[in-house]
């Protein structure tokens, strides 16, 4: 009940295109397939991050940018250890390639900086995802607990 | 010229009657001599003497000091009145014992805003008192000596008003002596000195003497004579 | 002017003993809490930087913390190998700069003795070696920074580690030279003798690694894929930044795990965090306890000052200078005491960083930084609020009634 007041509601405010929804938080674009994507919660301000589950059943595709409305920016990063100092890197485009590829937090991540305002757990946000063939597909983001390491949805 | 006008002062106890400490019509100690309060343990010599020194404020009347009422000043100005313009020594002299007899001279200069003092001037009234000057703590000098540091604290700024509550007490008959001897020399110079003491040899040395008596002064030169 | 600090600081000369006590105390209290701190910083620092060459580990699936310890700290312990398809595909993974298989197993007077290809000492060397050069026959070994051996030393492996080498008494028959030494790498490679992996498959009868043609002295890749022995682990350079992510990607599967270190220790630096944030809680405690028997000892010393105070006022100090005597008394401990503290976690956790590196090879640094000071100024504040007290207490005070009491 919660889950569809949320969604009618974000879909009230969105005038961006969805992408076709087939179930909660699958999306789909072309061959691709966006699954449990999540944002860790943040303070308004704040950066945070952004990560789900891409399966892609077409030729490698890219993930050339992302754009997020609650957001001052949006970019892709990616975990790094440079100097013995952990942390996170613009990396660009990125290829997802045909068969099942996921941004975690160890690895890849859509970085949102300073979101306008607080992201609190339960709620969502939307993102609006470039692909080189898919094309644009937004995408509706549930927000987890700020220290998740993963999606709290059971498979 | 100070001057206590119509001093009023009882304490209530529960359940009991009201005790009258002070009942004071009039009362101004001479500028240039020395004037001895007598009267038993008890008798309320120390309070009249805290309340002219501005610490206790009584119930009725009035302590005038030039024409200015004391009481009527803030705290503050009252506390920078009695820094500058009273001196004040005790029975134990309450010097504070870490502190040279110098830094203890010198105490005042440092509670607050005070009249640019002659460098060592604290080192000459002890010198002109005849206290060796030495950087130990005062608690090595003699009882005689450590009241005469006393004696120039209250000098630091040189005050028109000299108040001593019991000075000899705690002295030796030859240390007594020379006190009451710098007593009658403050008095020379023109301060006011207004000594509370049952020490016979203060209220032989008085230019004039009162008795306290239930809170009442009653001059007693006659007496004494 | 006004300057409380002549009387102040004759009252701390008055009570130099309980008035160092209470210094002693605080500096303790928040050393402890302060060393808390910056030892966690260090324990990041230095993990960090030990894992810092380490681009991506790939393993058979199991404890991606396990694998940390294994590969990057060598731990000694058990470990699933990868072998068959997948590990063909990754010995012959086409994005990676190298891939470097890792064997373990064995060990030389408690240093590891780990098998490795050329291009990972170089790598973890910084691009160079320190001394000497790398291996580049079977039976030569590179040491670590630290290791006890020299170049042209000679020496038999013993197979497993500590105790369970001494007991099994085995030392492999063939005998090693060592021809290099590496540079620091802050890690417990720094103890490590590092061999070609050739050695370690030899010695344990795993093969050579290469075809029957082999000419038994060139070592390193390209390995015989159908006839190389399963391995442990490998650690993988990408060839590009984005080539990391997506080999990554490429070996999370059902056969093989592929991680950054960073990713796991950002997990175990949660974990540090938590254990951190509960000690610090209880060195706060500790703290707040503390100021609380400072704040009543400071009370009783007051009520022997009262009188003290109520002559100051007779000789005409005010209120305020009262005040300010007590207060600066009061706060001028805490203060101290939070100052010094900065002193003693310096002291505390050098020592402690100087005993864990010995202890676990990563070279760790502690340094006070502004987490430390600022403890320590948080401290200083709430003593200058709580110091408030006593002194209001004898702010309040009627001076005559004090000054009856003689």
């Amino acid at each position: 009940m919660r889950n569809s007041f949320a969604l009618a509601f974000a879909g009230l405010l969105s005038t961006a295109a969805l992408a076709q929804e087939t179930d909660e938080h699958v999306f789909t674009a072309g061959a691709l397939t966006i699954e449990h994507p999540w944002v860790r919660a943040a303070q308004a301000g704040a950066d945070t991050l952004a990560f789900a589950e891409f399966i892609n059943t077409g030729p490698a595709d890219t993930l050339l940018s992302v754009a997020a409305p609650v957001a001052a920016a949006a970019e892709i990063v990616g975990l790094t250890l440079e100097g013995g100092v952990i942390g996170t890197v613009a990396v660009g485009p990125v290829e997802i390639p045909t068969g099942a590829f996921s941004f975690d937090p160890g690895g890849l991540g859509l970085m949102l900086h300073g979101v306008a305002e607080a992201l609190a757990v339960g709620t969502e946000i939307e993102l609006t995802l470039s692909f080189a063939i898919a094309g644009e597909v937004t995408i509706h983001v549930l927000v987890e607990p700020a220290n998740a390491m993963a999606h709290s949805h059971a498979h | 010229m100070l001057v206590a006008e119509d001093i009023g002062l009882s304490f209530a106890d529960a359940g009991r009657a009201a005790f009258t400490v002070l009942d004071v019509p009039r009362f101004a100690p001479a500028p240039g001599r020395v004037t001895a309060i007598a009267g038993p343990s008890g008798s309320g010599k120390s309070t009249l003497l805290y309340v002219l020194a501005g610490l206790l404020r009584p119930q009725r009347g009035r302590v005038m000091h030039d024409g200015q009422d004391i009481y009527a000043l803030s705290e503050g100005r009252r506390d920078a009145w009695r820094r500058h313009r009273v001196g004040i020594v005790f029975q134990d002299f309450h010097l504070i014992p870490e502190l040279s007899a110098v830094a203890n001279v010198a105490l005042a200069a440092t509670f607050g805003p005070a009249p640019d003092l002659a460098p060592g001037r604290a080192a000459k009234l002890l010198a002109d008192l005849g206290v060796p000057v030495s950087r130990g703590s005062v608690e090595l000098l003699s009882r005689g000596e450590r009241q005469r540091v006393a004696i120039a604290r209250a000098l630091l700024f040189d005050p028109p008003v000299i108040l001593a509550d019991e000075p000899t007490a705690s002295l030796d008959a030859l240390a007594a002596e020379s006190l009451i001897a710098t007593l009658r020399r403050l008095a020379s110079e023109g301060r006011t000195v207004l000594v509370a003491s049952h020490d016979r040899a203060v209220l032989d040395a008085g230019d004039s003497v009162f008795t306290l008596r239930h809170g009442r002064l009653a001059e007693a030169a006659a007496v004494a004579a | 002017m006004m300057n409380p600090l002549p009387l102040s600081l004759a009252m701390a000369r008055r009570h130099a003993g309980i008035s160092a006590v209470f210094v002693v105390l605080i500096a303790l209290a928040v050393g402890i809490g302060a060393a808390i701190t910056a030892q966690e910083r260090a324990l990041r620092a230095g993990g960090a930087q030990a894992a810092d060459a380490f681009d991506l580990i790939v393993a058979a699936p199991s404890s991606q913390t396990d694998l940390l310890l294994r590969v990057v700290f060598l731990q000694s312990g058990s470990v699933e190998l990868i072998t068959g398809e997948p590990l063909r595909a990754l010995m012959a993974e086409p994005r990676a700069a190298f891939v470097a298989p890792i064997g373990f197993g064995d060990s030389l007077n408690g240093d590891p003795v780990v098998g490795t290809i050329a291009a990972l000492v170089n790598r973890l060397s910084g691009g160079d070696v320190a001394e000497g050069r790398v291996f580049a026959v079977p039976t030569e070994a590179i040491v670590g920074w630290d290791s006890p051996l020299h170049i042209g030393d000679n020496f038999r492996a013993a197979h497993g580690h500590g105790a369970e080498a001494e007991l099994d008494g085995t030392q492999h028959g063939q005998a090693l030279t060592v021809v290099g030494r590496m540079r620091p790498t802050g890690s417990p490679w720094d103890r490590a003798v590092v061999v070609p992996i050739e050695f370690t498959w030899m010695v344990h009868n795993l093969g050579t690694g290469h075809g029957a043609d082999w000419d038994g002295t060139t070592i390193g890749p390209p390995f015989d894929l159908l006839t190389m022995p399963g391995i442990p682990a490998a650690v993988v350079a990408p060839d590009s930044l984005a080539a990391a992510y997506g080999l990554r990607n490429a070996y999370r599967t059902a056969d093989t795990m592929a991680f950054f270190p960073a990713e796991v220790l950002v997990q175990l630096y949660d974990l540090l965090g938590d254990v951190r944030a509960m000690m610090s809680v209880l060195a706060i405690a500790t703290e707040v306890l503390l100021i609380a028997a400072v704040l009543a000892g400071l009370l009783i010393l007051m009520q022997l000052y009262r009188q003290r105070f109520a002559v100051l006022r007779a000789l005409g100090a005010s209120r305020t200078y009262v005040f300010a005597v007590a207060w600066s008394f009061g706060f001028g401990l805490i203060a101290l005491g939070s100052v010094l503290g900065l002193a003693v976690a310096a002291a505390l956790s050098g020592t402690v960083s100087s005993l864990l590196s010995e202890a676990s090879g990563i070279a760790l640094s502690s340094s006070i930084g502004w987490t430390e000071v600022s403890l320590a100024l948080a401290l200083a504040a709430a003593g200058a609020l709580l110091a408030l007290l006593p002194a209001a207490l004898l702010y309040r005070r009627p001076v005559v009634e004090a000054l009856r009491n003689t």
